[in-house]
């Protein structure tokens, strides 16, 4: 139930809207807000100036280009599409229901989604050395440097005369871990190498920050995008290196379920070789796995050592999963165009590009 | 079609009627102001003011609604037509941090915006010798107050003109004409602020002016506190500071002192030198509490 706190902390902005809210319900960073005209979700982020105006530029460019299965943001009565007060962003949406019967095609959904706007956003860029050199070499320092503190991390725990269950736990998954950290730089390398000889590389307008909390279903069963906050220009590779790593912490996620949602995906925008090689290299990096020891050194006293031992586990069996599709889809021949599938997704026209 | 016609179609409103023809009118989104304006391009310039100012502030100006079509004003045939917010609850001054948070994003949107550029604007200036002319029937040494009021005018002009010339290529903002402690109104518990339709001034007049009306309705700490939360949003340490400053230490006042003067009786006479003597002891008062804070706050810095 709406308290009359919260409708004066949420009074100034929902003012620029002209809405009086009889009930506000709290769903995570979302509001959902009842008023007399409707009800609507009010989502509250911290984003730069830059960022406002970049992310009402991707909206409205989604919607330029013909991409219109994102969750539209209702415009202020000032015609803003955001609402800053303090250091927060506000913006309005439409309320959609979750449908639980739509659970399931999520995944297709987003995966087909993420396709669509990728194709429609896709651009070959100039060749530049400086832009390649300056990625390839921040984050393979990135990626050394973290490989550093795990092996010191591992060395630590290696003189202890006792170690804790976690440690343990690490330890026996350690040589594991490094040869994927390894096979991830030498993917990183390869890469790096193709674009230098082929002077090309791809990019398109990444969601971000894909989640299947970021696909809903309107009243009428279609699903549309939502949370284009982070959205960015970058490497296709990018998006489905997020969406697949998530996905393959779900316990029931099989490989088979994997290769079928990137051959779905392929039908919008097939991957180049190297783009493959990316993917592989960003999956098989285990960032998860060194997140779970950076949240045992920090705040081990926050949780319990069953806790972290468990979350550890979990992250390890993911990369167990996410290696094995990474060898899948290695070997997985290129998929064949659906004759449904746009006959044109390289959209070199500037007019029509982001 | 009739202007109320006019405003529900390109408003998208229903049911409007006059609460106060020809300025209010009662909505279906709550009552609303009509202003009417003739000159294109001053109302651009108070769109642009109402929306530079509004940028992340608690204390939002009345902006222009857009039409359905997002534009900021409608033509009539005859003029420009904008819809604003309207609110009839006084703000009052217990919230200084908002109103400060409000004169600071202003200062900030009216030197960044450099709106001179847009449109002729006016500017003031303070003519001393008018003021010896008006004061030279009463300056004959039978009322101390204005021998006194003019010593110190002129010391106070000589200090200003100093403080001018250390920042010569500092742009002087422009603002709205009149900048009023009544125009702040209460909409839920943030500052709205109805600004007016006049045409700009490029003087820190105007901010002189709310401040020496902030210390009338307060105590010279309140004086204190407001710069205090001014400077936080727009820091008057540098050359926008000392040109706020040489306007406040301009005597303005001591023309209105001398106007008030009339000595057609010696009643009137009287009456008009107590009237002038409060004057003048309250603007000290003012400039005492401003000045004091500009040295408390650059003492600060130094340490």
């Amino acid at each position: 139930m709406t308290t009359e706190k919260e409708t004066l902390n949420y009074g100034p902005v929902l003012f620029h809207y002209d809405l009086f809210p009889e009930k506000i319900e709290r769903h995570g960073k979302v509001k959902k807000v009842i008023t007399k005209r409707g009800t609507f979700a009010l989502k509250e982020a911290e984003m730069s100036e830059d960022e406002r105006n970049w992310f009402t530029h991707v909206i409205q460019r989604l919607s330029e280009i013909g991409f219109h299965q994102v969750v539209p943001l209702y415009p202020t009565k000032f015609g803003d599409y955001t609402v800053q007060l303090g250091p927060k962003t506000y913006y309005l949406m439409p309320w959609f229901a979750s449908d639980e019967r739509n659970e399931r095609a999520k995944d297709e959904v987003l995966l087909d989604h993420l396709g669509k706007v990728h194709a429609l956003t896709l651009k070959e860029q100039d060749f530049s050395n400086e832009v390649v050199e300056h990625s390839y070499q921040y984050l393979m320092n990135r990626w050394e440097n973290r490989q550093f503190e795990m092996e010191r991390f591992t060395e630590e725990a290696e003189q202890k005369t006792y170690m804790s269950p976690f440690e343990l736990t690490y330890l026996s998954h350690f040589h594991q871990i490094m040869r994927m950290t390894e096979e991830a730089k030498r993917r990183l390398r390869d890469w790096y190498d193709t674009c230098q000889r082929e002077k090309r590389y791809r990019s398109v307008l990444c969601h971000g920050k894909v989640s299947r909390n970021h696909l809903i279903f309107n009243p009428s069963g279609e699903g549309h995008l939502l949370n284009f906050e982070k959205a960015v220009l970058d490497t296709p590779v990018r998006d489905l290196a997020v969406y697949f790593r998530r996905a393959a912490h779900q316990r029931d996620w099989s490989i088979e379920e994997g290769k079928a949602l990137l051959d779905l995906y392929e039908k919008h925008v097939p991957l180049l070789n190297e783009e493959r090689g990316l993917l592989i290299s960003y999956l098989s990096y285990p960032e998860p796995v060194f997140n779970a020891v950076d949240l045992y050194c920090s705040k081990r006293t926050q949780y319990s050592q069953i806790e972290l031992v468990h979350r550890l586990e979990s992250r390890i069996r993911a990369m167990k999963k996410i290696r094995d599709f990474c060898d899948a889809i290695m070997i997985a021949p290129p998929p064949s165009m659906d004759e449904n599938a746009p006959k044109n997704i390289h959209i070199h026209d500037e007019e029509d590009h982001i | 079609m009739g202007l109320i016609n006019l405003l529900e179609n390109e408003y998208d409103l229903y049911g409007v009627r006059w609460k106060q023809e020809p300025h209010i009118i009662m909505t279906d989104f709550g009552e609303k102001r009509v202003r009417y304006w003739k000159d294109e391009e001053l109302l651009k310039w108070h769109v642009r003011w109402r929306d530079e100012s509004s940028k992340g502030s608690f204390a939002v100006p009345d902006r222009m609604i857009r039409t359905r079509d997002g534009e900021d004003a409608v033509f009539d045939g005859r003029h420009w037509i904008t819809l604003h917010d309207f609110a009839e609850t006084p703000f009052g001054c217990e919230e200084v941090e908002r109103w400060g948070q409000f004169i600071g994003q202003l200062l900030t949107a009216a030197v960044q915006g450099q709106y001179e550029k847009e449109l002729p604007v006016k500017q003031h200036s303070f003519h001393f010798n008018d003021c010896m002319e008006l004061a030279k029937q009463f300056a004959d040494g039978t009322f101390q107050i204005v021998n006194k009021s003019l010593a110190e005018a002129k010391k106070r002009m000589i200090f200003a003109e100093a403080l001018k010339k250390k920042v010569p290529k500092a742009a002087v903002p422009v603002f709205e004409k009149e900048i009023g402690i009544d125009n702040g109104k209460r909409i839920f518990h943030f500052l709205f602020y109805q600004g007016g339709d006049s045409q700009p001034v490029q003087s820190y007049l105007p901010i002189r002016n709310f401040l020496f009306e902030w210390l009338e309705h307060n105590s010279p700490l309140s004086l204190k506190m407001i710069l205090t939360e001014i400077d936080r949003i727009f820091p008057l340490s540098g050359e926008q500071g000392l040109l706020l400053l040489a306007e406040i230490t301009t005597p303005w006042e001591l023309n209105d002192c001398l106007q008030g003067l009339d000595n057609t009786s010696l009643e009137k006479l009287v009456e008009g030198m107590n009237r002038y003597e409060a004057i003048w002891e309250a603007n000290r008062t003012f400039l005492k509490t401003i000045t004091e804070w500009f040295d408390e706050n650059r003492k600060k810095v130094a340490l």
